[in-house]
């Protein structure tokens, strides 16, 4: 990706002097780096990623312009690359012996789920701190890299412990969750020798959630309550145990309120779901709105206007776009499908033609999840990034002057983890 | 040569602070030089590499070494010089694209290498892996498999469990099954329990799980005629028991859902393909596979002294009568070669029949009561595929025209992807069509079922045709004009809509000249209204026509006597799709009364389908109309002759 291809023709003339975030990206080109990319990732079986992953990074980061001045990526795909060999090489001995284990009767088996999933989820934070690293000192900003300190492990317990604390509440502790380990990673980062920090209040971001959460948790939780005690489930598992016809008879009369209580129970979990998806994008300007405005670096703060409705207006072409792509992969696919049809015939049953029939739904299959990502990245991604950063001033950028390189460039094993465990991020 | 000179920002690399610097391009190396004149730095051009910056920037930094030092230049002319002497700045991305190509050739080499890995390294890794396998283990295995078999598939009998054998009258079958699988074991020397059961299923098919467990479906048992029809197909199982097959297709399933797992990565949600890939591979073993447990089966039966060409004979029959369901035993398909290779190797019986006639009896009656159900599933009458197709295809075409149509008219998305799911929804609608003839002719030859669905498809597709054929015909017997006016000498103009058109529109402008002449041949009814009411009158008819049509009036100045025209400029929407369509109108004095003329034209494409001669036809009728209604009391005559030949033609819509 070269300047030409990225930028906007606008002029990054804006005064040095001002704190305002500019974004020069058009969103054609990026469509292009991406339908390309997904070509090749097709091609490649999805190795191309990693330099499909340094395209869209060099094309964010450089046409977003802080202050008068261009932030710069300066990873490379191979790093990612090798960062996720070295990933591999960790993962697979731990997935043979978590196999192994598994199918050992007895305590170790029984506990060996429980363990896999605890040392998962504990890789999988230690793998999105270090991955954070890994971009940060790939961020040159003026000619000084940014850079993170601290321990992985140390984060990973961290989250670990949070995250367990939000489930335990039903979510009601996420602002805090989210305030403290943002503040454990911001206090490790540093713009060349300038330290950062948190100071977003997690109050403040759970008073304005709060009404979301109601919405939404509230009536999910009322229905597993009311499943709870108005059904009796040891009635109800032996009437499905029963064998024979009549089920409904012997749920009915085991349980007489069986019916009210199911109608109730449906209907709060599809309230639920409903109510999830349209609030969806709402919550999510608010946390990143919140999150911006919380940013600090020494004396420079960030302040984030972010609104609503451009958020949702992201979402909405998403699911037009995918609705018209969906259309026309239901079109290509059927044609597929009419073709081996007439070519096979009634002789259907030919070995290649059931191998025929399974390469295409593999290919289908990775066309359409390619296509979906790409739309996605496109319209959602793109549009939060771009909103994000427009939303955003900072104040007291003279700062930003007189700032001393420090830091290293650190490895990029942290991205291969996080992709080999699909956690994801940018 | 000279130096050429020029201004850019600085960034040592070792402090943020901006630096505005001069830059000197000598012949060889490029110069840096602080306002003081200290120089900064100095990097040869072959060491220079340019960096992702927006178009009006160009930041250049030293290649290869850790360094940030970085130098901004916003010079158009001044950039293009250094984009001269440095090779390495690329300017127009040619470098960038040939490296990325090298790079794709290598990616498609290493891809390659993987689905070697995955189609031919695997399998044969497995197959060597296996027998160092413990047979606990594979027991373990087994009875997973066995647990997910009874999740997939359920009893073809509600009600009833779905293995046999648990009742009274079914003991006796059981046990005689049981014999010939012992007789069978023995025979073939088989160290390691072989159990059998039946499941309660219609299919004429069996399945040798990991571990040792054999199901024979109860369809099996009801096709066999002899026991050694029966007895070969089992021993066809205990053939991949001894060869340990499912273990062998579970390894290369792992095996394969770890590569595609690990190398698919998030970007595209691996997890599923996985899935895809295992069902692909667990839904068959493989040619070679299947022979060879063909051929320990002809083995076994030779030993036991039976016909092994039952097997063959098993097998042709059941293959006549393919059911549905997945079809384990004979899901291969070769059959034919099958059966030869088979009846190469049979020797002839030597002994007495593996089960007496009464054991026979006795196993013909498990799972009893279900051969009314087996005999009906095959009775069906077949419906004609094409048939079918053409009216999914045309159910298809109706909603992705539907569709498209909504997305149009909500404006949410940009105009063309919509246009081309309409387009495609029409090829599909021929497609139906097409697809249903096809089907007509079957049905007539063949008397097979299905004339509703192509009737239906028929329908469906003309249809969705018929109205965007008439306005092909149009637009073909209409010559290509979007914008009419009917004072083409002096066409009213689009002053307030100019700033509304999106870029990539048609011109606002009127062409005149040509344009003038075509519309005159094709449009004759399209003239200005000329009337005796004064212009003022005359403006408000035509305000209040457009503001009765929902128009949406974008700007509206009254005539003023002497001073200037009445004009008034609207967009209008089409009907189905709802484009966006401009209009002006402009009242004029002309002696006692006035004039109007009207300019309508489309904003996209090459044709209007005459929608916008007709729009002005319709216009002018209404707003003269309006104009005879409120002046009738005076009896007066309001329209007065135009000048041209051809009075308005009454409009078509």
């Amino acid at each position: 990706m070269t300047g030409l291809e990225a930028a906007a023709p606008a002029a990054a003339d804006s005064a040095p002097g001002s704190g305002a975030i500019r974004f020069f990206g058009r969103e054609r080109p990026y469509w292009r780096l991406l339908i390309r990319g997904a070509f090749l990732l097709l091609l490649t079986l999805g190795i191309y990623r990693f330099w499909l992953t340094t395209d869209i990074r060099r094309f964010l980061w450089g046409n977003t312009e802080i202050a008068g001045n261009n932030l710069e990526y300066t990873g490379t795909g191979l790093e990612l690359l090798v960062g996720f060999l070295f990933a591999v090489a960790i993962l697979v001995p731990l997935y043979v012996l978590f196999f192994l284990a598994a199918l050992d009767l007895g305590l170790l088996g029984e506990l060996s789920g429980l363990l896999a999933f605890i040392l998962l989820a504990l890789l999988s934070q230690f793998a999105i701190y270090r991955a954070r690293r890994y971009r940060l000192s790939r961020t040159v900003y003026r000619g000084v890299r940014f850079h993170q300190e601290g321990s992985a492990w140390r984060y990973a317990f961290y989250a670990l412990f949070w995250w367990t604390v939000v489930l335990l509440t039903a979510g009601l502790a996420y602002p805090w969750a989210q305030a403290a380990l943002e503040r454990l990673k911001m206090r490790n980062t540093f713009f060349g020798n300038l330290a950062g920090r948190f100071e977003g209040s997690a109050l403040s971001l759970f008073l304005r959630g709060v009404p979301m959460w109601l919405a939404v948790v509230g009536p999910f939780l009322a229905g597993i309550v009311a499943g709870f005690y108005t059904i009796d489930w040891p009635a109800l598992a032996k009437a499905f145990e029963e064998s024979g016809s009549g089920l409904g008879d012997r749920v009915e009369s085991t349980n007489p309120e069986y019916a009210y209580a199911f109608i109730f129970i449906t209907a709060a979990f599809i309230w639920a779901a409903v109510a999830a998806a349209v609030l969806y994008p709402v919550f999510q300007a608010l946390v990143l709105r919140w999150w911006s405005s919380g940013l600090r670096f020494g004396s420079v703060t960030v302040t984030s206007h972010l609104r609503t409705g451009p958020v949702y207006r992201a979402y909405f072409r998403f699911l037009l776009y995918g609705i018209l792509f969906t259309i026309v992969i239901a079109a290509i696919v059927w044609a597929a499908f009419a073709l081996v049809d007439f070519l096979t015939g009634a002789a259907a049953e030919e070995e290649n033609g059931e191998l025929t029939v399974g390469i295409l739904l593999v290919i289908g299959y990775m066309s359409i999840a390619l296509g979906y990502s790409t739309i996605y990245q496109a319209t959602v991604k793109f549009a939060l990034w771009r909103l994000g950063m427009e939303a955003a001033t900072l104040s007291g950028i003279d700062a930003l002057d007189h700032v001393t390189a420090a830091g290293k460039p650190s490895s990029a094993l942290g991205e291969g983890l996080v992709d080999a465990l699909q956690v994801g991020g940018y | 040569m000279t130096m050429i000179l020029g201004t850019g920002v600085f960034f040592d690399g070792a402090t943020s602070e901006r630096q505005e610097v001069a830059v000197e391009l000598a012949p060889a190396t490029l110069r840096i030089r602080s306002q003081s004149g200290d120089l900064l730095a100095e990097w040869s051009y072959a060491e220079i590499e340019q960096i992702v910056s927006p178009d009006a920037v160009l930041r250049v930094g030293p290649h290869g070494v850790d360094s940030l030092a970085r130098l901004e230049i916003r010079d158009p002319a001044f950039a293009a010089a250094l984009d001269e002497l440095a090779t390495t700045v690329d300017r127009t991305g040619a470098m960038q694209r040939r490296g990325r190509s090298k790079l794709a050739v290598l990616i498609v080499a290493a891809t390659a290498s993987f689905a070697f890995l995955a189609l031919v390294a695997l399998p044969a890794l497995a197959t060597r892996l296996t027998p160092f396998i413990p047979f606990a283990l594979e027991r373990k295995i087994g009875q997973a498999a066995d647990a997910e078999l009874r999740a997939a598939i359920g009893s073809d009998v509600p009600g009833l469990p779905l293995d046999c054998g648990g009742g009274q009258a079914e003991r006796e079958g059981q046990a005689a099954l049981q014999s010939l699988v012992n007789r069978l074991a023995a025979a073939a020397g088989v160290t390691m329990p072989v159990k059998v059961g039946v499941l309660r299923r219609s299919e004429a098919n069996a399945i040798a799980l990991p571990g040792g467990q054999i199901y024979v479906f109860h369809g099996l048992i009801a096709a066999a005629d002899t026991p050694d029809e029966l007895a070969g197909a089992i021993a066809h199982e205990i053939g991949h028991v001894i060869q340990r097959d499912g273990m062998k297709a579970i390894m290369e399933a792992a095996g394969l859902s770890f590569l595609f797992g690990i190398l698919l990565g998030d970007f595209v949600g691996g997890g599923a393909v996985v899935v895809a890939a295992r069902s692909v591979l667990e839904s068959s073993y493989s040619r070679e596979t299947e022979a060879a447990a063909d051929s320990y089966a002809v083995a076994v039966m030779n030993m036991a002294g039976r016909d092994a060409d039952a097997l063959g004979r098993i097998l042709a029959r059941v293959g006549d009568m393919h059911g549905s369901a997945p079809e384990i035993l004979l899901e291969h398909p070769a059959t034919e070669d099958r059966i030869a290779a088979i009846h190469a190797l049979a020797a002839p019986p030597t002994t007495s029949p593996l089960l007496t006639s009464g054991e026979w009896a006795a196993l013909k009656q498990i799972c009893a009561g279900m051969l009314a159900m087996v005999s009906r599933r095959f009775s069906d009458e077949p419906t004609s595929l094409l048939a079918i197709w053409a009216r999914r295809l045309a159910l298809f075409s109706l909603v992705a025209a539907i569709l498209s149509i909504v997305i149009v008219r909500s404006g949410l998305l940009e105009i063309v992807p919509a246009l081309a799911t309409f387009a495609a929804a029409l090829i599909f609608a021929l497609a139906a069509i097409l697809l249903a003839f096809a089907a007509f002719v079957a049905i007539w030859r063949e008397g097979i079922d299905g004339f509703r669905h192509a009737l239906a498809a028929l329908a469906i597709g003309g249809a969705l045709l018929a109205y965007p054929v008439y306005l092909g015909i149009a637009a073909y017997r209409l010559p290509a004009i979007v914008d009419v006016t009917t004072d083409p000498g002096d066409a009213p103009q689009f002053e307030t809509i100019a700033r509304l058109r999106p870029r990539g529109a048609n011109p606002v402008t009127y062409a005149g000249g040509a344009v003038g002449e075509l519309q005159r041949a094709a449009y004759p009814g399209v003239a200005p209204l000329i009337v005796t009411t004064s212009p003022q009158q005359t403006y408000e008819a035509a305000l209040a026509v457009i503001t009765k049509r929902r128009w949406f009036v974008v700007d509206a100045r009254p005539p003023q006597a002497g001073r200037r025209e009445g004009r008034i400029e609207a967009v209008a929407r089409t009907f189905f799709m709802g484009f966006r369509e401009d209009v002006a109108v402009r009242v004029r004095p002309d002696g006692d009364g006035a004039r109007l003329d009207v300019r309508s034209a489309s904003r996209y494409g090459p044709y209007d389908f005459g929608s916008n001669a007709a729009r002005i036809e319709q216009l002018i009728v209404d707003i003269d109309e309006l104009l005879g209604l409120q002046t009738s009391e005076k009896k007066m005559p309001v329209r007065r002759v135009p000048q041209r030949p051809g009075p308005a033609a009454p409009a078509r819509r």
